[in-house]
């Protein structure tokens, strides 16, 4: 090994580097040797200059700190899997509480006592509330099953105009008034693009004053990614919940106040980052809120 | 031959392995004034056999309409959908395929097999029940087409 190492420098004039392992008491010991050339006035190796070092400790916590990042890497993608198949198989049993429910409502509803005609409301909406909750889970960990990248980029024009047909109906309820330009090209999936807006923009329809709501909706340059803004005129987030808001199942209001699952934004945070992106939300209460996210251009 | 709806009793073939299922089937044929005889098989390989013995028996009645699950014990809902394209005396019943898959390739395996309509299983009630009257219609057609 050495040799070849010398043979080599000789005949090119260039350093080199060479690993190697000794037997030491403790076991084998690992080694890292530099080989730099001495030259003499005619431009000519004269002697070769080597110094070794012990990088056995270096070696073995590099060695630890893979093993450590595969083993997460699979408890993520097994925690991952687990959550999708709860999911899924959740849906089956959750469809026969909800329809049978509801047919003893149309079929009982006012033959029992009162009580009863309440047990069996609350069970319709328990049934009702799980579905939507079952529903979004699944979006969320949809949203990183999704592993390679795309290569070509997506048209958020042509997303917003899809997003908007989706929320057709929360828009006209709540005579919302959208505004927005020019949108630009950014390389991300487009099933992801429309979660992130839709869920924005339902939001701003949702959490909304009683005034008229306003969402405008842009995007500007920021070096290689573009940062998209929709800012609204709703109830806006205290100040102490602006990071607390983008948690799985957190939320600021009770399901009276205003419906929800609080998996939203969790899972708007977890597409952003997906793409090595940001999101964050400037809020004032009473005034609005302004929610960013960069993607790649 | 010619069949009026509002006259004697429909045969309906149902293959569904859930009990819930099958009731939920039988109150929204029932809600659109259905007057039916169910004839369910359990799993995939009964509803084979059954066809089957169509096939072997002039004699028996075809169903005028086939309710199919397509996630099934023992044989797919896509073995039977199968079976049911090269069946001597079924091939031409009018099928609707009944599932929970929201799966892309089910719908487009189901088109590719000749099945009239997918009806996706919803977790409300009135989108359960409108599936009498998707019987109706799909009955009404076949009987107007002499089927």
């Amino acid at each position: 090994m050495f040799d070849d190492s010398l043979r080599s420098i000789l005949s090119t004039g260039q350093g080199n580097t060479i690993e190697f392992d000794l037997p030491g008491p403790n076991g084998v010991r690992h080694f890292v040797a530099d080989a730099t050339p001495e030259f003499d006035e005619n431009g000519r190796v004269a002697s070769v200059l080597t110094s070794s070092h012990d990088v056995t400790d270096a070696k073995r916590a590099e060695e630890g700190l893979r093993a450590m990042n595969d083993e997460l890497r699979r408890a993520n993608e097994d925690l991952n899997q687990f959550a999708y198949s709860a999911s899924h198989d959740l849906q089956e049993p959750l469809r026969m509480v909800a329809v049978y429910s509801q047919l003893l409502a149309r079929k009982y509803a006012g033959k029992l006592d009162e009580q009863a005609d309440e047990y069996i409301s609350y069970t319709i909406a328990g049934a009702h509330r799980m579905e939507i909750l079952v529903r979004d889970l699944l979006a969320y960990t949809k949203a990183v099953s999704i592993s390679d990248l795309p290569k070509e980029g997506v048209d958020a024009n042509a997303v917003l105009q899809n997003v908007i047909a989706n929320l057709r109906g929360a828009i006209e309820d709540s005579a919302a008034e959208l505004v927005y330009g020019e949108l630009p090209c950014v390389k991300v999936h487009d099933i992801h693009l429309v979660q992130l807006l839709q869920n924005i923009i339902s939001n701003a329809t949702k959490y909304r004053r009683p005034e008229r709501p306003r969402i405008v909706i842009g995007a500007a340059g920021d070096g290689e990614c573009w940062r998209f803004s929709v800012s609204d005129n709703g109830v806006g987030i205290p100040a102490k919940y602006t990071e607390q808001v983008f948690g799985l199942f957190q939320r600021l209001y009770s399901a009276a106040e205003f419906p929800g699952t609080g998996i939203g934004l969790a899972l708007c945070r977890r597409i952003v980052e997906r793409y090595g992106g940001k999101i964050w939300v400037e809020s004032e209460v009473g005034r609005g809120s302004t929610f960013y996210f960069t993607l790649p251009a | 031959m010619m069949h009026d709806l509002n006259s004697g009793t429909l045969q309906i073939f149902l293959v569904e392995d859930n009990p819930g299922d099958m009731l939920l089937v039988r109150e929204a044929l029932a809600e659109h004034g259905l007057i039916f005889e169910l004839e369910v098989a359990s799993n995939g390989e009964r509803a084979i056999e059954y066809i089957d013995a169509l096939d072997g028996d002039d004699t028996r009645p075809c169903p005028k309409i086939m309710l199919l699950d397509l996630n099934l014990p023992r044989k797919s809902g896509e073995e039977v959908l199968k079976r049911l394209t090269v069946s001597s005396r079924c091939s031409g019943v009018p099928t609707i395929v009944i599932t929970s898959s929201e799966d892309p390739h089910d719908h487009q395996m189901a088109e590719r097999l000749g099945v009239s309509h997918y009806f996706r299983k919803p977790t409300d009630l009135n989108a359960f029940m409108a599936l009498g009257e998707l019987v109706r219609s799909l009955l009404e057609k076949s009987t107007a087409s002499g089927n």
